[in-house]
């Protein structure tokens, strides 16, 4: 290390760390291949950031203490005021791997993008489920039993699903069959993302969008913005089923999708084959 | 409540994860850990409306932890139990026997920054935030972020030794 000097030494960091600039990265690259002293260092502290990482990448698959989800959950008076409630639910039995690479850049907010076993996972572990209380009625074909018409589930690792309604929608609503003009659940853009997955964006309560993608397990949400990320800038309404998606939302679909998004002859026949790659 | 909070909670509760991890790396102490990240997110519930747009969720909370840390949890916390006193050598180099080993001596390593060196290489190291991100999470200059990690890398390297950290 103390064979390359100080400013050499800030460029190492910077490169190792991805915050050297672009235009000095080629020749950067080209120093590398002649100048062992500096490989060496870049090798070096390489090593060390894979090492911090793999020394704390243990902390993500533990379980998370119950008390954590619980202070997720509304309280119960605010619950009735509020559109929004949580409960803990059981852990789904199992989780495929899900491909990871193509999507982690735009993914890169999101956890889930990461490695994907967690061997203490397991029915003892609370996963938490955020509800949308929409209105049985107005859904009535799409709710699930019991009542509660369910939107998101976290598991104990930050994986988000789709459950109850906002499942159902992404299952069944296809372009131009709007079920409910009142529903809060809409149903926007398919496309195939780079793992030829089906992708579909999704409004949830008029306020907040996403991107759900459809794995083995269920619809996985790839990309998640609330009412403030949603709202329109030009606008400056809070955005419905029916407005146009917001810039981060556009964005997120071009960094996802192989190909043009879908028409509503694609979709029937989507669905008709179970939304499988 | 203007808007819904379904999304932002649910991106919080998914963050749970990393906001457990960066606590672990700053603490160096599990219950600590769990002690900062629960008022972290306790704090957080309180002051949704300060999330700014367009600003990063995981850059906020982490900033909330680093405050809640200095302010409150160090200050009761139980991290004089961490390292007993044969622990507390100046070379805390890995053996061979594994893995497990490594990591412990990583997290030894860890312990024995200044804390503030600990919480800008957690930052990046370990969490990969952008030096923006994170000189913003610290409240200070991006020359100073880097400096505290140029520091705080040749620190770890000179405790870990500068031989194949990898297992």
């Amino acid at each position: 290390m103390s064979s390359i000097n100080e400013q050499d030494r800030i460029a190492v960091m910077a490169y190792v760390d991805g915050e050297l600039p672009p235009e000095d990265v080629a020749a950067f690259d080209a120093r590398l291949a002649l100048e062992p002293a500096l490989a060496g260092a870049v090798a070096r502290e390489r090593a060390l950031r894979a090492s911090l990482r793999s020394a704390y990448a243990p902390v993500l698959d533990e379980p998370l203490p119950p008390g954590l989800l619980d202070l997720l959950a509304l309280p119960a008076d605010a619950a009735k005021e509020a559109p929004v409630h949580l409960v803990a639910a059981p852990a789904p039995a199992a989780n495929e791997p899900l491909p990871t690479g193509a999507n982690d850049a735009h993914r890169a907010a999101l956890p889930h993008a990461r490695r994907w076993s967690w061997p203490q996972f397991g029915a003892m572990a609370a996963s938490l489920v955020l509800g949308v209380l929409l209105g049985t009625r107005a859904l009535a074909p799409h709710a699930p039993a019991g009542g509660d018409t369910l939107a998101l589930n976290v598991a104990p690792d930050g994986a988000i699903t789709a459950q109850g309604a906002l499942r159902d929608a992404l299952e069944q609503d296809v372009a131009g069959t709007v079920l409910d003009p009142n529903a809060k659940v809409g149903v926007g853009l398919t496309f195939r993302d780079h793992a030829r997955q089906f992708c579909r964006t999704f409004t949830l309560d008029s306020a907040s969008s996403g991107i759900a993608c459809k794995q083995p397990d269920g619809w996985v949400v790839a990309h998640l913005e609330h009412g403030r990320n949603a709202r329109s800038g030009e606008q400056g309404g809070y955005r419905t089923a029916a407005s146009p998606l917001s810039p981060t939302l556009l964005q997120a679909i071009d960094a996802m999708r192989e190909g043009d998004t879908l028409d509503a002859a694609g979709e029937a026949a989507a669905k008709a084959k179970g939304w499988k790659p | 409540m203007s808007q819904s909070p379904l999304a932002l909670r649910a991106e919080i509760a998914a963050l749970l994860p990393r906001l457990r991890r960066f606590a672990r790396s700053v603490t160096h102490h599990r219950e600590d850990a769990d002690d900062l990240v629960q008022i972290a997110v306790e704090r957080a519930l309180k002051h949704l409306d300060h999330w700014q747009d367009g600003t990063r969720l995981d850059s906020w909370l982490f900033r909330i932890m680093k405050n809640a840390w200095i302010d409150e949890v160090r200050a009761r916390g139980r991290r004089d139990e961490v390292l007993a006193p044969e622990e507390a050598g100046e070379h805390v180099g890995h053996s061979e026997t594994g893995s497990r080993d490594i990591r412990l001596s990583i997290e030894k390593a860890m312990a024995h920054l200044p804390e503030e060196q600990r919480i800008a290489v957690s930052l990046v190291l370990v969490e990969g935030l952008p030096y923006k991100e994170a000189a913003e999470v610290l409240d200070i200059p991006i020359g100073t972020l880097t400096s505290r990690l140029a520091r705080g890398r040749d620190a770890l390297q000179a405790m870990l030794g500068d031989g194949d950290l990898t297992p």
